[in-house]
């Protein structure tokens, strides 16, 4: 089996690619939905040991909106997107039509509005994955949660108990061009997956 | 004089003497065991991931409960602390996600805390106090001088244990 921290940068590239072409799809989803234009960052692979991942995050105590969602099938493996407080906050008062201004307020129609933001933007994702790699991706339900951004990495990571001694994020951050709304979204393989992934594009 | 301050690192364990604090920020399912020497002034914690090492040749002891509570005394005892008079307290093990199957054997943090349990008793240790379970993330405190752990959740405000 493949190990995280010894990917050549061919591999690394592949990987970069992989969450390019998927993170375009979900990127092009979430502007239709918005009707707005949306910027995205070029993905970042990181290999990160374990005690340095709070480091990923910029802070560990920042009030975060995340949407986690686990992917079954041929490349087991996690998703997971986190917006700040506030921007959360816009996004869902953009959809709703709503002057909302604080995330404490929330009911189940803004979190639904969240979750659904977050499945429409997995399903094209994953889309992506499976048609360029011939893989069968299937993302669970959306599960949501509000707090400090660490506990929810943390969290959403160790679901399933098993985690090395190194992580590896895929991450793409999502802007909207008119508005300073920015979401984190992160695609983590789990340990099996990368050889299934890498092994269906030749790498 | 500014304190000295030793962050705690996921599957991490530090341990120190006076004065200083020991942190560490946002614990979903994690816990953070901390023990204390009161007499010496003597501090350690360990930044707990899962329960049990499931078997790999080698592994970071410090990543697991049942292996990180052993290990915590061992490096406190190396400093000098003398064991019967540490105590330790413990915090984190939330459960942040739930899907709408409630399937408890998915529930890292309990089972995390029930690992850290089971390998105080083994070793003869009570846990003092504890801030555990529930849904919300948490950061750890501790001052050495003091044995204070100060725990801080967003919705929940502060609790001194």
């Amino acid at each position: 089996m493949i190990k995280i921290e010894e990917l050549n940068s061919m591999q690394r590239d592949v990987l970069k690619e992989i969450g390019n072409i998927g993170a375009g799809h979900a990127a092009t989803a979430l502007a239709q939905l918005l009707r707005e234009r949306i910027n995205m960052t070029v993905p970042d692979v990181s290999i990160v040991p374990l005690s340095r991942l709070h480091e990923v995050l910029g802070g560990t105590e920042e009030l975060v909106v995340g949407i986690y969602m686990k992917v079954f099938g041929d490349a087991p493996s996690k998703l997971i997107f986190l917006f700040n407080h506030q921007e959360a906050v816009m996004l869902v008062n953009m959809v709703l039509g709503t002057k909302t201004e604080d995330i404490a307020t929330f009911g189940d129609l803004e979190e639904s509005v969240l979750r659904e933001i977050s499945n429409i933007m997995t399903g094209a994702y994953l889309n992506a994955l499976a048609v360029l790699t011939d893989l069968n991706l299937l993302p669970s339900v959306p599960a949501y949660a509000c707090d400090m951004s660490g506990a929810l990495l943390d969290a959403a990571l160790l679901d399933g108990g098993v985690i090395d001694d190194y992580a590896l994020l895929i991450e793409t951050q999502f802007s909207l061009t008119n508005r300073q709304i920015n979401g984190h979204f992160f695609l983590v393989p789990e340990p099996g997956a990368l050889d299934a992934i890498l092994t269906t594009l030749g790498v | 004089m500014s304190t000295q301050v030793y962050q705690v690192g996921m599957a991490e364990m530090k341990v120190a003497p006076a004065p200083g604090r020991l942190i560490t920020l946002g614990l979903g399912s994690c816990v953070a065991v901390c023990g204390y020497d009161p007499a010496l002034k003597i501090a350690g914690m360990v930044h707990v991931m899962l329960p049990t090492n499931l078997g790999k040749g080698d592994f970071n002891p410090a990543k697991f409960g049942d292996t990180a509570v052993p290990l915590l005394l061992e490096e406190m005892e190396r400093l000098g602390a003398y064991r019967r008079r540490i105590w330790i307290k413990i915090a984190g093990g939330a459960r942040m996600f739930s899907f709408s199957s409630n399937d408890s054997t998915t529930n890292i943090g309990l089972r995390n805390v029930q690992s850290i349990e089971d390998a105080c008793r083994n070793i003869g240790i009570t846990i003092a106090a504890q801030s555990v379970g529930g849904t919300m993330g948490r950061s750890v405190y501790m001052d050495i001088e003091t044995g204070d752990i100060e725990v801080r959740t967003i919705n929940q405000g502060i609790v001194h244990l």
